[in-house]
């Protein structure tokens, strides 16, 4: 009797699990479970049994209802809902979302770059500040031990302006667009003292034809630290950590000699390649390295100039240009679409 | 600059591979941009035997050759050279192949000549870019294997380094392969060899005098002259060496003092001598002096050019003879028939050949080592090896006493160098990791430095003569470090005092400004700092007013931009096919007198733009939290560039604590139209910095009212000229405990009448210690009304 009962059980089971409309579940409740229902008629043969064996299987029995019971239940509140009992009857929640009115603008890449950049500065304890863009030879290049015999002052790479010379003592000087915001570092050594950690970002200018990778009008990340004890090592924990904060991951860099008229040593930074990790890729060249910047010791000329005194501070500087990162990020193929204004370019960063 | 790593070896003999010396030398001294097998075509080009000749059957001058490779059958190749016969090994360049000239790059293509089908080409040397032969086609060795690439046959297995020269521009010594063997023995910790040319004997049956008439500018100079001279091309070996580092093989002489120049980095000259006016009593005479004004001289390159005072030249007793250490005179160049010569090997200012390099628009190879300081030990061990190889390989015999022009002080400085004391504890403070006195000295040592060990932490360096480049302490520190590798510097956390830090005020505003305009669907611009003449046309500037680059790129970017609006109104039209509304911004500079930074606003493309654009300025300015002031501008008070973009009758202008802080107005319909512009535009700008000046948030709010307001809406019809400035203040005056006054429609039509315009405004009025009474609202409204109607003849509207 207790198998019958299991398998009767079994059956049931299967035939709910087929089933996944509410009414047809509750129609078969009725057919199985009901006062005429079919396990109705399969209890009546527990009084044909023996007496002795009679309390046992109606227990069992009425257990096995419960769990009918209760199986029928779940069915009917598992079994999918009609729409028609939704308060959203007409809600597709896949639909494309409305778009704010009016909607957001666009930052221009540079702008996120810097400001990020600036941000991560800002998180090490460095002082964001502003400065000319046109400036005299004395700031772009005399205090910065770059000479005027220097390569550096060739006139292809620098825009003179016909503004009348700057007098500063004997001399005077020539008023230029600067060509780095190395002035920066000159500027803030002479009006403020160490412990020093500033950064200045800005728009600079060289004269030389505009291509696909060359731009006369560009963006510069000036960093620079200047306290009694800083070191090379120092240096690259900063760089390392501006990259790797820049780029959310994890980045190897080396440094190599590079040479720099207001640093020594100067060194070029490399990163290692954000594309292949290092492996080696078009985009390094199969080096596994990406140039980064140029960065150095300040050239003790660069203090003398300022008028820090002789051998008591030391320091880093660096120069970054800003392009070369949105570049990198974005996958930018074209310079000139920064200053270009061409919406269909600028429309595509949120 | 580049390097062969074949003639490397004979200064640093060592089996290191090419790429890693570029790694190694990239690393520690100099950037190595490229590493790349010497003539690469030679690998493509084939060995082959010349089975039969034949007349071409339709050009007389022409044969019909049939070439062996190796394969089974021959090929066909059409070629005109004379020399060809049967039986000989020849070079083949068979389609596909490309061939170096002085045009560009080439690729052989099986083509047509007359008739007959030619499957390659025959080579002459010049051909192969080997040599200057061009009579016929390259004879190769009977032994040269069939089917052998010539590269194989020839021994052209060389590796050339492409050093990046700006990566040198302070180290003159490493302008040659001499300077790069150092830099590898010193990196690779092996020995190298580089040989001191024997001194020179002079002879006495000719003269050679040397007059220096500019000492600073010539601080030594040595010249001999040499005779016997034998004309022709120079040795196979020199001749791949030069074309390896991308030098022309010219004649036996020419190339002799390229050579000397690649093998040691001091440039040489060679004069005929014959071509040089002899002075008195036969001796020939060079003069090293400037310029005279008028003077011309023709370059080897075949270009006459004018002197300028300021120029170093070399003369004979009556001409210039040469530019200084930039380029030699036509006239007394090495020709075939040279039988006698002046070499000259000289130490020059830097500076002053820079100066005429540049003058002269001329960059030589010559000119880019003298701008670098240079050696002037080595100017005489270039000197030597020079006399010896011309000696050796042109058949050449000194024939006067070598004369040698020092000045006193370089004799001096050459005798005692200067050296610098230092401390060894400097290295460590300066790199950041610990460094023994021991280390630092065998490093020193091995770069020729001479140190003398003083007590505990002290040390006395004398860099060598090579390297002129180190003055400083911090120079020599670098070259410890560099020996070391960079790379291996471990990074340590700059440590120091934490104190606040902030953006620049200016900065801030940048930043904050942006987020607003952005947030409410501007999008931003950057666009250049310069304009041309057809802006300043199109904007009604006047030249004057601008700053101007003396040395513009074109005559589009010459004037340092006074105003925004023009590159903005540049941008618009720009995207206007495209794009029918445009909301857009820019961060920038402009230069009048002081440089200043603005945040400019366009709008196009929609209804009442200035009203828009002002709702967004005016949303800046709550974000900043700065209370401002509106004045009308008249258009006497316009700037004159702003009457000239502008609708005088719009300009607009913000102040906050007697600073003008913004201002806008809608576009004159002439600039429109003058800008091609299909529609209205209203600008604005911030003054960034008068901005961060007045910006002092107050951080303040307002309590929430306890006691419930008095709502009043009124509805009043004025003529339209009337501002709402005017009318505000009418209400302000008369409304207390007002809370709110919003003008909520503004409305111009038929209905109210010809030049009127109706103005929907709620007031809302609230008192802080009790219930504001309702007919205390309607006594104010009463006394609004009348002093408007007073005022404006203004009518309220039911």
């Amino acid at each position: 009797m207790k198998k019958t009962i299991q398998s009767f059980v079994e059956d049931i089971k299967k035939k709910i699990k087929d089933l996944n409309d509410p009414a047809t579940i509750e129609k078969l409740e009725v057919e199985i479970l009901g006062r005429k229902g079919a396990f109705h008629h399969l209890l009546k043969q527990i009084k044909s049994l023996p007496e002795k064996e009679r309390p046992a299987i109606g227990k069992f029995a009425n257990e096995a209802k419960g769990a009918l019971t209760d199986l029928f239940q779940q069915a009917v509140s598992g079994s999918v809902q009609p729409l028609s009992t939704s308060a959203q009857p007409l809600l597709d929640v896949t639909q494309p979302g409305i778009p704010l009115a009016p909607a957001r603008g666009h930052h221009h890449p540079l702008s996120i770059v810097k400001q990020e950049l600036a941000e991560i500065f800002l998180s090490m304890n460095y002082q964001v500040v502003e400065g000319p863009e046109l400036d005299t030879e004395w700031e772009v290049f005399e205090a910065l031990n770059i000479p005027p015999t220097h390569p550096a002052r060739d006139i292809q790479d620098t825009f003179f302006v016909n503004r009348e010379k700057e007098v500063r003592g004997k001399s005077s000087y020539r008023w230029v667009m600067r060509t780095h915001t190395s002035n920066m570092q000159v500027r803030v050594m002479e009006k403020m003292k160490p412990p020093l950690r500033s950064i200045a970002i800005g728009r600079c200018f060289r004269n030389e034809a505009t291509d696909a990778s060359h731009e006369h009008t560009f963006y510069q990340l000036e960093g620079f630290a200047v306290d009694e004890h800083v070191s090379v090592a120092n240096l690259v924990a900063t760089l390392k950590t501006m990259l790797e904060s820049f780029f959310r991951r994890k980045v190897n860099v080396r440094l190599r000699p590079g040479y720099f008229p207001f640093v020594e040593p100067g060194f070029e930074l490399d990163c290692s390649c954000l594309l292949c990790g290092g492996k080696g890729c078009s985009v390094c060249k199969h080096s596994g390295w990406i140039e980064m910047l140029g960065c150095g010791l300040i050239h003790p000329n660069v203090y003398e100039a300022v008028g820090y005194p002789k051998g008591k501070y030391t320091g880093f500087a660096f120069g970054m240009g800003i392009e070369r990162l949105a570049i990198l990020r974005y996958g930018i193929k074209d310079i000139r679409l920064f200053e270009s204004g061409d919406l269909r370019f600028l429309n595509q960063f949120e | 600059m580049k390097i062969s790593t074949r003639w490397l070896k004979e200064y640093f003999p060592s089996n290191v591979k090419p790429e890693e010396l570029a790694r190694r030398l990239t690393l520690g001294a100099a950037e190595v941009e490229s590493v790349t097998p010497v003539a690469e075509h030679l690998h493509h080009v084939k060995v082959g035997e010349v089975l039969s000749v034949s007349d071409h059957p339709d050009a007389d001058q022409l044969h019909v050759v049939k070439v062996g490779l190796g394969g089974k059958t021959p090929t066909a190749i059409v070629c005109g050279a004379s020399n060809v016969r049967e039986g000989q090994k020849v070079a083949v360049a068979l389609p596909g192949t490309t061939l170096p000239s002085e045009e560009g790059n080439w690729t052989i293509e099986a083509r047509t000549i007359r008739g007959v089908v030619s499957h390659g080409m025959i080579c002459s040397e010049k051909e192969l870019g080997l040599g200057l032969d061009h009579d016929g086609i390259l004879e190769l060795t009977p032994k040269a294997k069939i089917g052998a690439t010539l590269a194989e046959v020839l021994g052209l297995n060389d590796t050339i380094l492409e050093i990046e020269n700006k990566s040198i521009t302070h180290r003159g010594d490493l302008w040659s392969h001499i300077g790069i063997a150092r830099e590898c023995g010193v990196l690779f910790g092996k020995p190298i060899s580089v040989p001191v040319p024997p001194s020179v004997h002079g002879a006495h049956h000719r003269r050679l005098v040397v007059e220096v008439g500019d000492a600073a500018a010539c601080p030594r100079y040595l010249g001999v002259l040499m005779d016997h001279i034998k004309m022709g091309p120079s040795p196979r070996w020199m001749q791949d060496r030069l074309t390896g580092v991308g030098i022309r093989p010219i004649n036996v002489v020419v190339d002799i003092t390229n050579y000397v120049m690649m093998e040691w980095g001091q440039p040489l000259h060679a004069f005929d001598a014959q071509r040089c006016d002899a002075s008195e009593k036969g001796a020939k005479k060079v003069v090293v002096r400037r310029a005279k004004r008028g003077e011309q001289l023709t370059t080897l390159d075949g270009v006459k050019r004018k002197t300028d005072p300021t120029m170093l030249v070399i003369a004979d007793e009556h001409h210039p003879i040469a530019f200084a250490g930039v380029m030699g005179g036509e006239h007394s160049a090495i020709h075939e028939k040279t039988s006698s010569l002046i070499l000259e090997a000289a130490f020059f200012d830097p500076i002053t050949i820079r100066q005429s390099a540049q003058q002269l628009g001329l960059r030589t190879e010559a000119s880019q080592r003298f701008e670098k300081k240079l050696s002037p030990v080595v100017t005489e061990y270039a000197f030597r090896r020079a006399v010896a190889l011309l000696t050796g390989l042109a058949g050449g015999r000194v024939a006067s006493e070598v004369v040698d022009v020092t000045t006193k002080p370089l004799k001096k400085q050459m005798a005692q160098p200067a050296s610098l004391r230092m401390n060894t504890e400097t290295f460590e403070q300066q790199l950041g990791f610990s460094l023994s006195k021991s280390r630092i000295v065998s490093i020193l040592r091995a770069l020729e430095f001479e140190v003398k060990d003083g007590s505990s932490s002290s040390l006395t360096v004398t860099p060598p003569h090579f390297r002129p480049d180190v003055r400083l302490s911090e120079d020599v520190i670098e070259e410890v470090a560099r020996v070391i590798g960079y790379e291996n510097i471990e990074p340590k956390p700059l440590l120091g005092l934490l104190e606040p830090v902030r953006r620049s005020s200016e900065h801030e505003i940048e930043k904050r400004v942006s987020e607003v305009l952005v947030g409410a669907g501007f999008n931003e611009i950057y666009s250049y700092s310069f304009y041309g003449e057809d802006v300043l046309k199109k904007s009604g500037f006047k030249k004057s007013d601008h700053f101007e680059l003396t040395n513009a790129l074109s005559q589009d970017l010459k004037y340092l931009r006074t105003h925004m609006a023009p590159k903005m109104l540049a941008a618009l039209k720009f995207n206007q096919k495209r794009f029918s509304q445009q909301w857009l911004f820019e961060n920038g500079r402009v230069y009048c007198g002081e440089e200043a930074s603005r945040i400019a606003g366009v709008m196009m493309g929609v209804a009442d733009p200035f009203l828009r654009l002002k709702g967004a300025i005016e949303q800046c300015f709550r974000h900043l939290d700065v209370s401002w002031e509106e004045k009308v501008v008249t258009k006497s008070e316009a700037s004159e560039q702003d009457a000239s973009l502008f609708d005088a009758q719009t300009i607009l202008s913000c102040w906050a604590q007697g600073e003008e802080i913004g201002r806008m107005a809608m576009l004159h319909n002439d600039t429109r139209q003058r800008f091609g512009l299909k529609s209205d535009v209203a600008y604005a700008e911030l003054h960034t910095q008068a901005l961060a000046r007045v910006w002092k948030p107050a951080y303040r709010i307002a309590g929430i009212p306890i006691f419930p307001s008095v709502l009043l809406d009124i509805a009043i019809v004025v003529p339209a000229e009337v501002r709402w400035q005017e009318v505000e203040a009418v209400i302000r005056k008369h409304a207390t405990s007002l809370r709110r006054l919003e003008l909520f429609d503004v409305f111009i039509g038929p209905q109210i009448g010809e030049g009127k315009k109706s103005l929907a405004i709620h007031l809302e009025f609230n008192h802080p210690k009790k219930t504001f009474d309702q007919k205390e609202a309607d006594v104010i409204q009463q006394k609004i009304i009348t002093s408007l109607k007073r005022r404006f003849g203004a009518v309220l509207r039911s």
